[in-house]
């Protein structure tokens, strides 16, 4: 499958996430790290920093959704334009362009715009892409994969210890 | 064994899931020679990853479909109105392995909850009594943990935060046993390692699977034709008004026709209803076995909703098991509750991405960003509870979309019954209560969840014109074409379906090959 089949095909399943069980992507096989970074990629990064805002999170991981998240945009045209003019309305919602003011002054615009589909679409498909980096994986405390580790048997399955031990139901 | 397409003596089975990959299994045990048709491809176990993302494109059936109605999966995801897959061995490959029977009272919903308006209850022509030795079988066959002597597996950490909550507020059904997952070697598979990815096949086999026990069961015998890639397009139906053979589109893309003897249909409650209709003849021009005009109505998919809960100290739920075990004290039937029926209370795990898409949806900023960074410490459980049917929540046509066969793509339209959203809220207030019982400090209650149970589009009915079914799965029009899935059940009971399927199944294939032995069919 190509990138570009592939990303559409993410984003089937992305449409997809509101109903379906457990099931996350791991969206770094997505990324495309070796590119520069985009207008696009610098906008939309800013975007999660201030959707998800993690104190303890290096610029570079917003830098890497970013990408991502303009890499669904380009398998999409519908999503890009969407951005595109989502982006323009920030921009002109104020003095000058939106990612040149404070942050207190981008988080007031987009407070203003919680409404718009722009706003819950990349607040939606941002989340997927944002939460599924290995870097906020570690972050909140989520290990992932573990068949190549042997799964969490040994690994802490049940290591709860503030708890009463559950008997046997009747 | 290869069967020859013009051979007119073989049972010819569509779908490979749980209903009709063990139908396959237990007719070739008895002899008979069957082609299985499955949609998708044959994945080895060793290409399942623990990869969600990955998981999700290599497994789900994502054929255009749309959704309507006031449920919330018609806004939420219009073109996916469930989550199934599309391979040898159908959604087994993805399902949690919970091995619940549906309760005795549940097989008689009309009797038990009296005329409910706007709803379209029926009792099963079948009672649990009746099914009980099937049961039996089915957990043996699937090595259901707490049954036959198999052991329970050890309670990881999600179950047993949801286990004390649960005795704190005065319940007392909590079980984690009745799962077809091994907790010791069996059946040639090993135990679980708690992975924590049962929903993207299991990786090691230790959960039962169609597609890792009945179609090698049915390999064995040397009398089953598999044929991947296979997507059953129309039953065609000779002079005598018999089933004579189906029309598939093989892994090559070539329009094929398989002779058959019987039809045995398997493919979910969606496609099932769907190739019935397809089948529109001019002697059935409402769709193939309709004169009750019941094919594709009374869909039903369970209540469905994960709530989660964040406490003080580290949780890891995702850790193990994803759906551990259940506490049962609301699964009767209590009508002070305000609502007909019952519910399970599943223990649930997600990761961090589609826990963004559910604990708070919109939610943003700071403390969205402060909520989701104590994932490690959160609980989650799942709602499932008994959805009544309706005649007009149904699988239809659409009028002008096409698949990439030619063929109109399903339509699953629901609309909410006020008794679905009364249920819903009594489970968010006693998942409140539980989880603040041992201390959560923060509990979220989620949007309603669209569950992966498709049910009821073929139901079992006692007279002809209540359902498309009788007791065996068998057409109450034509007399050699079945139903072998979940669209049988005359009413969704609040327990998982997936070994009631298996048991119909059973009895099924028992029931056919005695048939077919006495040349009935």
């Amino acid at each position: 499958m190509t990138r570009r089949a592939r990303r559409r095909a993410f984003l089937r399943w992305l449409a997809a996430t509101g109903l379906t069980l457990p099931a996350l992507p791991a969206l770094h096989a997505f990324a495309d790290n070796h590119a520069a970074p985009t207008d696009l990629d610098v906008f939309l990064a800013a975007l999660l920093q201030q959707l998800f805002p993690h104190p303890a999170l290096d610029a570079a991981v917003y830098g890497q959704g970013g990408q991502i998240l303009a890499g669904a945009a380009d398998a999409d045209p519908g999503l890009r334009g969407l951005i595109v003019a989502g982006w323009a309305a920030l921009d002109a919602a104020g003095d000058g362009p939106w990612l040149d003011r404070s942050p207190g002054a981008r988080r007031a615009v987009l407070e203003a715009s919680v409404d718009t589909p722009f706003f819950q679409v990349v607040r939606g498909l941002g989340g997927l892409i944002f939460y599924s980096l290995p870097e906020v994986w570690a972050l909140v405390g989520y290990q992932g994969p573990s068949f190549e580790k042997g799964g969490y048997l040994a690994r802490g399955f049940d290591d709860i210890d503030w708890l009463p031990e559950p008997e046997h139901g009747d | 064994m290869a069967i020859e397409l013009d051979d007119t003596g073989a049972v010819v089975i569509v779908g490979s899931g749980a209903g009709g990959g063990t139908l396959a299994g237990e007719l070739c045990a008895r002899g008979v020679r069957v082609v299985l048709l499955e949609a998708g491809p044959r994945i080895p176990s060793s290409e399942f990853r623990n990869d969600e993302a990955f998981a999700f494109q290599q497994l789900s059936w994502r054929d255009p479909r749309q959704a309507t109605g006031t449920w919330a999966t018609a806004r939420l995801s219009p073109d996916t109105p469930a989550w199934m897959v599309k391979a040898v061995g159908g959604s087994t490959l993805h399902w949690n392995g919970l091995s619940y029977r549906i309760q005795p009272r549940e097989f008689r919903a009309r009797t038990e909850y009296g005329a409910i308006d706007d709803a379209n209850l029926a009792d099963w022509p079948l009672s649990a009594e009746e099914l009980d030795p099937y049961y039996s079988a089915a957990e043996k066959r699937l090595g259901v943990t707490g049954t036959h002597g198999i052991p329970a597996h050890p309670p990881n950490n999600n179950f047993r935060v949801l286990a004390a909550g649960a005795r704190r507020i005065g319940y007392r059904q909590v079980a984690n046993d009745r799962q077809a997952i091994n907790s010791e070697p069996r059946d040639g598979r090993p135990a679980c390692l708690q992975l924590g990815f049962c929903n993207q096949g299991c990786r090691i086999d230790a959960k039962w699977t169609a597609a890792n026990s009945e179609v090698p069961r049915a390999e064995r015998t040397g009398r089953l034709d598999l044929r991947p890639g296979a997507m059953a397009l129309t039953i065609t139906v000779n002079e005598k008004g018999r089933v004579d053979g189906v029309i598939y589109s093989d892994s090559e893309g070539r329009r094929q026709r398989q002779r058959a003897r019987v039809v045995c249909v398997a493919g979910n409650a969606i496609e099932t209803p769907r190739v019935l209709l397809n089948s529109a003849t001019a002697a059935w021009p409402d769709g193939l076995a309709n004169s009750s005009g019941q094919v594709g109505r009374n869909y039903m998919h369970h209540v469905a909703a994960l709530a989660f809960a964040v406490f003080e100290r580290p949780v890891h739920m995702h850790r193990g098991i994803t759906v551990p075990g259940t506490v049962f004290d609301e699964s009767g039937h209590d009508p002070a509750r305000g609502f007909a029926g019952g519910y399970l209370m599943e223990a649930a795990a997600a990761g961090p991405a589609f826990l963004s898409a559910l604990i708070d949806p919109g939610g943003w900023g700071p403390d969205f960003a402060a909520l989701m960074e104590r994932y490690d410490h959160m609980a989650g459980v799942l709602l499932n509870g008994e959805d009544l049917p309706r005649e007009d929540n149904r699988v239809s046509l659409h009028s002008s979309a096409k698949d990439q066969h030619g063929l109109p793509i399903p339509v699953v339209h629901v609309d909410e019954h006020t008794n679905d959203v009364a249920m819903r809220e009594h489970f968010f207030r006693q998942v409140r209560r539980l989880y603040e019982a041992v201390g959560a400090v923060d509990v979220r209650d989620p949007l309603p969840l669209s569950s992966a149970h498709n049910l009821g589009t073929c139901r079992m009915s006692a007279k002809s014109g209540d359902g498309v079914v009788n007791r065996f799965g068998q057409t109450h029009d034509i007399d050699n074409l079945f139903v072998s899935d979940g669209s049988q059940f005359t009413t969704s009971s609040s327990e998982n379906p997936t070994l009631t399927i298996v048991a119909l199944a059973l009895r099924q294939a028992e029931y056919l090959a005695g048939e077919l032995g006495r040349r009935n069919l």
